[in-house]
């Protein structure tokens, strides 16, 4: 073979190769977006760069891919709602401590499925991996129960926090949390 | 602005006299009934806290408006008794006033 057609070859095989990683970047950011939603936008924003929170999405995924996260019994499922019923009726005497114990019990879910009690925003990456759409409500709830501590969240604000709670909490159980009878009373 | 939030409150109806405590107002059913509207009230309120409010409203009228007819049906039985110019055990009226009694002491404690 010729010089001529030997660079031929090699830059043929170096364009191909940079076509195949181009196209598998592109599979990968598709599929991060695909898989965590709104949180990909909010890790890309809080990171300032794409391929930084690209890298720390893999590994969220990868790291839960090693936990062995199991599906609630019924029974589980049903003391929870039960639980979770109590902490929405506590609301209307004690907002603060409803939404303390909510926040406790959101936890403690995750706990007993398989989630690593560590801190919040590891717990979060890690729950966000299979509960993408529902993770920006545990961060909001979470901001709130904060503030809260602080004497500084309105009674508004901590309904708002047990909504988004719930909305994490149901997503969690794989249920809703509501029974029939709710539909009656809103007749 | 929103209002902060509130000590708790202390439970409402509380009697503390024994002897009123032991005179029911409702049977043990209907009770049941309107403690479990109660609560359905009270747990919804996370999701819409107006029309909780609202449905509070109507429940509590609709006990008063139960207890007042519970009573005007009890006064009409008695004045009926007497112009009839029955006698009225007075074990009967004995009943009628530790109701009335009841009633009267739950109102105070308000």
């Amino acid at each position: 073979m010729s010089t001529v057609e030997i660079v031929a070859i090699v830059t043929a095989a170096a364009a191909l190769a940079v076509a195949v990683w181009a196209l598998l970047q592109t599979q990968k950011t598709k599929h991060l977006r695909s898989k965590f939603g709104p949180e990909y936008d909010h890790v890309v924003d809080r990171e300032g760069d794409r391929r930084r929170a690209e890298m720390e999405l893999a590994h969220r995924e990868e790291r839960v891919k090693k936990l062995h996260i199991r599906e609630l019994t019924t029974h589980e499922r049903e003391r929870f709602s039960t639980e979770w019923r109590e902490e929405q009726k506590r609301f209307v005497d004690d907002p603060r401590a409803a939404v303390s114990e909510a926040d406790t019990l959101v936890t403690e879910v995750m706990t007993v499925r398989g989630y690593p009690t560590t801190d919040f925003n590891t717990q979060l990456a890690d729950v966000s991996v299979d509960h993408a759409r529902v993770v920006g409500n545990y961060r909001q709830a979470h901001d709130i129960a904060e503030r809260s501590r602080g004497g500084q969240a309105s009674t508004e604000e901590l309904r708002r926090a047990m909504i988004c709670y719930r909305a994490l909490f149901e997503d969690l159980l794989g249920s809703t949390v509501r029974e029939n009878y709710s539909e009656e009373v809103r007749r | 602005m929103e209002t902060q939030v509130q000590e708790p409150l202390a439970m409402p109806g509380v009697v503390k006299d024994k002897t009123a405590a032991g005179t029911p107002l409702f049977k043990a059913d209907e009770l049941q009934g309107y403690r479990s509207r109660w609560e359905r009230i009270q747990t919804e309120f996370v999701d819409e806290p107006r029309r909780s409010v609202e449905q509070a409203d109507e429940l509590v009228a609709s006990v008063a408006k139960r207890l007042t007819d519970m009573f005007a049906e009890e006064k009409n039985k008695l004045v009926q008794a007497w112009d009839k110019g029955d006698s009225i055990s007075t074990e009967d009226l004995r009943m009628a006033l530790r109701r009335y009694r009841s009633f009267f002491d739950r109102l105070l404690s308000v």
